[in-house]
């Protein structure tokens, strides 16, 4: 297998014997800068980046900001054409086990997109800017590539929340569970007072994901559990269909009888609006959803608890993710001005704006909660523990059966069509054998 | 066709043609039912018939989103996109059928391979790229133009049944290559190229891949990627995506309508003679 | 080559030249550089080093860890493509004679059964998301009469069956189109003719209509059977691109190529090479097809 460099033999190719020059320029130099930013679609922080930057262009009359909020079925085709056109100023970066180089007991996986384009100096470097210091240190410690930062931190979030119905729970008459045991018999009540249990976007498929996610992280509760169970995976020590691997997707499959029978083709807005609108009783969520459920809803009384699908109470604790990221690429004309957006969101006084508008765990310390989080606030212990998914280098040369989870939340019945918490994995672990280097 | 003739058969063939009508017309007419509920109405009884006629939803839609502009695009692209596909399929096929060419029938093997290319999205969108066609309306329309699919292969059977004596019998007049192209080949050969023009009319119509790659600018989208982004914008308020659906749905009714003589049966007659 | 009676050659091969290099510019050399493209890593993210990978895209699609994917999505796109190209024609010949008469309430039917094809892809996948919507669409209502509750596309038994059923619904229409047109050529003497020699409705069917439009039918089979296999905006429209029961080949090259297998590192090389896969399969079975369809066509 020849490894030459050939982008020159490509462009030959593609152009033939013309040559033409790319001549897609935007605004002319001096006077007015016109910076692009493109996210992802998310109504709370859209609303409050867009507040934001009106202030930022009064102060900065030079700088125009255009930000375009890409829904999320097109955000990753989008993204992909944009940068590629060259026609972005700032995007989102990656965060997770993507953002970082893979470990060294991880072998024969590709590594991440985001990885070779920071390798290939696809970012600009934002190490040693001061805006970096306003925000946690452990998040930015996080993101760092061999010491250098390329990372703004938007925000955190905590992943395998159960939001309920305060009113539903009163008139059935259960109290919030905090173990598998007792959730089973809240699930049941409610079931049986003819009230839909649980909510769920199956169509969307990552919104049921948060449910096996969250049953890993009370079945594997510390962070040593998680790495064991990583490494024990690459070195093929451990199998995907194991007893307690199994175990893990079991329980995912006895929630999956309490949600909504038709919620595989029901869409995440839908589920959303489900619970919002008092229809299911509970429905698992990011605690970016609180704003969400309180803007469709004002009157809705709802309170939030971890995800209990451990025997022991202790064990069911929240885990969480540093949310999106700013990034700026190398490519752009108007570095200065995109950094100084960027500082403008970091200071203080705007980010503090931005978490309590966009309703998020704040990645900055000493900044209050959003109003919104009042429901979530009893369940924040003050740690910060990552979500299973954030520790898991999963393969991109094993199947959806391995998916980014590992469990096989996707391929169960009725999201997929295998029956049972062991088919599923049974296929998860062939997947995952298949992928594994020879 | 025969006459039918006893009773039980017109019967037969009525209920079938209700049935059919039935079949295609009962989805159409219930999005517009959806389109007049409230969004309560539409929670309290999503498919019973609506007790309101919620017109707001279009205004809604129509202040959130420019569908209008969406419906220009869309018009632009097909129109234009169709008709140099449809010329210049006419302008390879012609020389081919009639033995112009070196080796014409290695050109056919080519309209066969063309047929059925591989989907080149990637390698098309790195070409407008460096052409500096990225978000350029005339990229799209160009990259569309020149999908012209089957059109060249069934010109040239179509034209192969035509005798050369026509032909020669103009050349003879003393008529130049492309006059005569224009004021004989064009009107025998109308019906194919009717049908060309619809087919791949239709295929720019439904184009919405190559569009969501190709513009940054949401001003640029044909309509069937608009109402699909308003779709992805408010995927749980049925009754305003009714109302817009209906909105870009609307016009192309009126305008079918209209033009239904073009689309007859009759102007297709012949067109695939094999 | 024949004898240009148009006196100088060079006209015609102008005329040739100059749209034919336009088609090849624009949509053959893309196509053809996707096979290039299948042999290296090229990343969905620009700036990123490209490397020669030798055929590793093609081994990894039928013997990598993704292979259980790669082989639903070549399942799915053969199943598609069969039911449809059958049922359609077979449905829209039923359609076409039914409606080949000249009654008002006919030609009006007519044009309501083309309508869908005139609407576009995201009408009809939005018209057909709504009916089959879980949470209180009609179908859904139908379905609770017999005590269950249906996920319809969320379904993975379902959802394609689903899919294919709309992609028929809506192509009815133009098919139709083609045979009536095919129809309306057959001269009426022949079913005159027919009748006198004591043939039945089936009989006229098989032994006058059938033979008669035999090249609608060609071309009708082949434009399905290329449509279907390549088609995928539809399903895009009503299930989108991670559900596996309704993923086809084309759908999967788009969401490798574009990156929405979640940022990992699947390349536009892989997703060139589905592509090119793709493409043979097309065209094997085209060409099969058209060869048969060819033979029958002078049987008849």
């Amino acid at each position: 297998m020849s490894k030459r460099s050939l982008p020159i033999a490509l462009a030959a190719i593609l152009l033939g014997s013309v040559t033409v020059a790319g001549c897609s320029s935007s605004s002319g130099e001096g006077a007015a800068e016109k910076i692009n930013v493109v996210l992802h679609d998310n109504p709370p922080t859209n609303k409050a980046l867009i507040t934001m930057t009106k202030v930022f262009e009064k102060e900065n009359p030079s700088i125009t900001v255009k930000i375009s909020f890409i829904p999320i079925a097109d955000w990753a085709a989008t993204r992909t054409a944009r940068l590629s056109a060259k026609q972005v100023d700032i995007t989102e970066g990656v965060t997770g086990p993507g953002a970082t180089p893979l470990p060294d007991y991880v072998k024969g996986a590709p590594q991440s997109v985001w990885m070779k384009g920071v390798e290939a100096g696809n970012w600009v470097d934002l190490s040693g800017q001061k805006m970096l210091d306003n925000f946690i240190p452990t998040v930015i410690a996080a993101l760092k590539i061999e010491g250098k930062s390329y990372q703004v931190p938007t925000s955190l979030n905590y992943v395998n929340g159960v939001f309920y119905n305060k009113e539903i729970f009163a008139k059935v008459g259960v109290e919030v569970p905090k173990t598998w045991g007792s959730f089973k018999t809240v699930l049941a009540k409610i079931k049986a007072a003819k009230i839909i249990p649980i909510s769920a976007g199956g169509k969307d498929n990552w919104p049921v994901g948060l449910i096996a996610i969250g049953a890993a992280q009370s079945l594997y509760p510390t962070l040593a559990e998680q790495q064991a169970l990583d490494k024990g995976l690459w070195a093929n020590t451990v199998k995907l269909n194991d007893e307690k691997n199994v175990q893990v997707v079991d329980r995912v499959n006895t929630i999956y009888q309490y949600i909504d029978p038709s919620f595989a083709g029901v869409d995440y807005s839908t589920a959303q609006g489900q619970f919002a609108s008092g229809q299911a009783a509970m429905t698992v969520d990011g605690t970016w959803a609180a704003s969400q459920f309180l803007a469709t809803n004002p009157a809705l009384k709802m309170g939030f608890f971890p995800l209990p699908v451990s025997d022991t109470a202790a064990d069911n604790r929240l885990g969480g993710k540093i949310d999106f990221t700013f990034v700026v690429p190398s490519a752009t004309k108007h570095k200065a001005a995109a950094i100084k957006w960027l500082d403008f969101f970091s200071q203080k006084s705007n980010y503090a704006a931005f978490a309590t508008a966009g309703g998020i765990i704040p990645a900055q310390a000493d900044v209050a909660l959003s109003p919104a989080l009042e429901s979530v606030k009893p369940s924040l212990t003050g740690e910060f523990d990552l979500a299973w998914d954030q520790v898991f280098h999963s393969n991109a040369n094993a199947g959806s059966n391995v998916g980014p989870v590992g469990f096989n939340y996707s391929g169960l019945s009725p999201v997929g069509a295998l029956k049972g918490a062991q088919a599923a994995q049974d296929a998860a672990q062939t997947d995952w054998a298949a992928g594994l280097a020879k | 066709m025969s006459e039918i003739t006893t009773r039980g058969a017109k019967v037969a063939i009525l209920v079938g043609i209700t049935l059919v009508l039935i079949g295609f017309a009962f989805p159409l007419l219930f999005i517009v039912n959806t389109a007049l509920k409230t969004q309560a109405g539409f929670y309290a009884d999503p498919s019973g018939i609506t007790t309101t006629l919620e017109f707001g939803n279009f205004v809604d839609a129509f202040t959130q989103v420019d569908f209008a502009r969406f419906l220009l695009n869309s018009a632009l692209y097909t129109l234009v996109s169709a008709s140099v596909g449809t010329v210049a399929s006419l302008l390879v096929a012609f020389p081919v059928a009639r033995g112009f060419l070196k080796r014409s029938s290695v050109w056919n093997i080519v309209f066969i391979l063309a047929l059925f290319l591989p989907i080149a999205l990637v390698t098309q969108f790195q070409l407008l790229l460096r052409l500096g066609l990225y978000n350029s309306q005339l990229g799209y329309i160009l990259l569309l133009a020149s999908a012209v699919g089957i059109s060249p292969l069934l010109i040239v059977s179509y034209l192969r049944s035509f005798p050369i004596e026509l032909d020669e019998a103009a050349a003879i007049d003393g008529v130049g290559y492309f006059r005569y192209l224009a004021t004989f080949v064009v009107p025998l050969t109308s019906p194919v190229l009717i049908t060309c023009f619809i087919l791949q009319a239709l295929g720019v119509w439904n184009e919405i891949i190559l569009a969501t790659v190709i513009f940054s600018d949401s001003d640029k989208y044909p309509a069937a990627l608009g109402l699909h982004a308003f779709q992805g914008a408010y995927s749980s308020q049925w009754p305003l995506l009714a109302a817009a659906t209906l909105i870009v749905g609307l016009p192309i009714v009126v305008l079918y309508a209209s033009l239904q003589r073009f689309f007859v049966a009759g102007a297709l007659t012949g067109a695939f003679k094999g | 080559m024949r004898h240009n009676i148009f006196g100088s050659s060079l006209a015609p091969r102008i005329g040739f030249a100059v749209p034919f290099a336009f088609i090849a510019f624009f949509s053959l050399i893309p196509a053809v550089a996707t096979v290039v493209l299948s042999l290296t890593d090229l990343s969905s993210e620009p700036g990123i080093p490209v490397n020669w990978v030798g055929l590793s895209n093609y081994v990894q699609f039928f013997t990598g860890g993704n292979r259980n994917d790669s082989m639903a999505a070549l399942r799915n796109t053969l199943i598609f493509a069969l039911v449809v190209s059958v049922v359609l024609n077979v449905v829209a010949l039923a359609v076409a004679i039914l409606l080949n008469r000249r009654s008002r309430f006919a030609v009006f039917t007519r044009s309501v059964v083309f309508l869908p094809t005139v609407l576009g892809v995201t009408v009809v996948g939005l018209l057909w998301s709504l009916f089959f919507n879980p949470i209180g669409g009609p179908a859904q209502a139908v379905v609770e009469l017999f005590g269950v509750r249906s996920s319809f596309f969320g379904d993975p038994k379902l959802a394609l069956a689903l899919c294919i059923f709309v992609q028929i619904w809506m192509s009815v229409g133009y098919s139709a189109l083609i045979y009536t047109a095919g129809l309306q050529a057959v001269p009426g003497e022949l079913y005159e003719a027919a009748s006198i020699d004591g043939a039945n409705s089936w009989h006229r069917l098989r032994f006058v209509t059938i033979p008669m439009i035999a090249p609608s039918m060609t071309a009708n089979i082949l434009i399905a059977i290329i449509g279907s296999l390549q088609s995928f905006q539809l399903i895009y429209v009503l299930t989108g691109v991670l559900n596996p029961a309704t993923s086809v080949l084309s759908l999967l090259l788009f969401k490798i190529g574009f990156g929405l297998s979640g940022g990992t590192g699947q390349t536009q090389g892989f997703a060139s090479a589905i592509s090119i896969i793709q493409f043979a399969l097309v065209a094997v079975i085209a060409l099969i097809a058209y060869s048969y369809l060819r033979r029958r066509e002078n049987q008849l």
